[in-house]
């Protein structure tokens, strides 16, 4: 991509932009801020690609990091729109005139369920709950994005599917 | 709900707007275009992907020429274009010296060709060829062995043809008793003419007649050994040159 091969930057746009748009909608359960966000990332991917020095590391974690960065800055900049009702939940991408009442109702529960399972983890493993299974990535690329040591975050990820299925449990 | 069961529907709640994902990507690459303009331009695209297959086609194709070259293929082999090409290739590259080489030994091919069958279309260009390679020849600068190999490929090509294909090949008679000639300089190329008799005359024009008053006694003697007949050139006839000069 830095050679200026346009494939390649079509693959890294197919690659990465659903994971980092779930991130974001995910971190800030705004559709609108997520999009813009995906949006600017992946035009600062672009105008910083020559930067990328790939002896100093993998380039996928070099773009989580500026992904996490630029979630930082929007915080940063009181763009946030903080949750407060499940209404506030990002909207399933099936249009609304293709469902009937029951299928709504359905919706607005599940929706409730992931609502409370989101608010009920800690800001901290909330990025790490979307980073290993909204934007499915490996343990070591985790563990370089945030600075942590691999084995503690295996352990910290196995404590927030224990607290995740005890939310379910209770919910169901 | 199992665990897993929640993952895949939150994946599916966070999953992008499709028109989003559309509109983001002609955005991004639009972008990306624009900060590496002159590797991305579209014709300079075109331009790489059509030098990569043409770059691809000639390595093919030149790999099947030098192969069908040096193995030297036969008319009927879908090669042989090829083989062709890589003559005419070889001999373009070649020096004036291996010129004079190459065009000998690429006339031998062509009436070897013809010996094996090819059509009288090619007998015709290997009459050309050959005469061509003759011409070419400085006369006053031949070589004893020169003179040799020429009286002896004339030979093959004007005879061999004849057991083969009767026209438009150019065939001399062959026959072991009947006379082959080549017959004096003026005519363009050779043309077969049909005598009375049935029996079939070369015409030829062969412009270093005095050069084969001088051929060593043993090519002529090979000369008639191919042939198995006394060749005639212009008012020699080598019959009464070898008896005068070698018996």
């Amino acid at each position: 991509m830095k050679q200026g091969d346009l494939v390649a930057a079509s693959r890294v746009y197919e690659l990465l932009m659903r994971q980092t748009y779930g991130f974001y909608v995910s971190r800030i359960r705004d559709r609108e801020h997520a999009q813009d966000l995906t949006q600017d990332v992946f035009m600062r991917l672009v105008r910083s690609i020559q930067q990328y020095d790939a002896s100093k590391g993998d380039f996928v974690v070099w773009y989580w990091k500026m992904v996490r960065n630029m979630l930082i800055d929007f915080f940063r900049k009181g763009k946030t729109s903080a949750i407060t009702d499940i209404e506030s939940l990002p909207e399933s991408a099936i249009p609304a005139g293709d469902k009937d009442v029951t299928e709504e109702l359905d919706e607005k529960n599940r929706r409730s369920l992931l609502y409370e399972c989101l608010q009920g983890l800690e800001e901290e493993e909330r990025e790490l709950f979307e980073l290993r299974f909204i934007s499915e990535l490996p343990y070591s690329d985790i563990a370089a994005i945030v600075g942590k040591n691999e084995g503690a975050l295996r352990v910290a990820v196995n404590r927030i599917k224990k607290k995740l299925e005890a939310i379910v449990k209770d919910h169901t | 709900m199992r665990f897993n069961t929640l993952i895949k529907r939150i994946r599916k709640e966070t999953e992008p707007n499709p028109d989003f994902a559309h509109h983001a990507k002609e955005r991004y690459l639009a972008l990306y275009e624009a900060v590496f303009p002159a590797k991305n331009s579209p014709w300079k695209v075109y331009l790489m992907r059509a030098a990569s297959v043409a770059a691809a086609c000639m390595v093919v194709l030149g790999t099947a020429s030098v192969y069908a070259d040096q193995s030297n293929v036969g008319v009927q082999s879908p090669l042989y274009p090829l083989k062709r090409v890589s003559e005419s290739v070889r001999f373009a590259v070649s020096s004036d010296e291996k010129k004079q080489e190459l065009q000998t030994e690429l006339a031998v091919r062509r009436v070897e060709e013809v010996e094996k069958g090819g059509s009288g279309r090619l007998a015709m260009e290997a009459n050309a060829e050959l005469k061509q390679s003759l011409k070419s020849l400085p006369v006053r600068e031949l070589s004893v062995p020169d003179t040799a190999l020429r009286l002896e490929q004339g030979a093959t090509l004007f005879v061999a043809p004849a057991e083969e294909s009767p026209s438009p090949t150019p065939t001399a008679s062959s026959t072991p008793d009947s006379e082959s000639a080549l017959l004096p300089p003026g005519t363009p190329e050779a043309t077969p003419t049909e005598e009375p008799d049935g029996e079939s005359e070369i015409e030829i024009d062969v412009e270093i007649e005095e050069e084969f008053e001088k051929a060593p006694c043993g090519a002529i003697k090979r000369a008639k050994e191919k042939t198995d007949v006394w060749l005639k050139i212009g008012d020699t006839e080598l019959e009464e040159l070898f008896e005068e000069r070698c018996e």
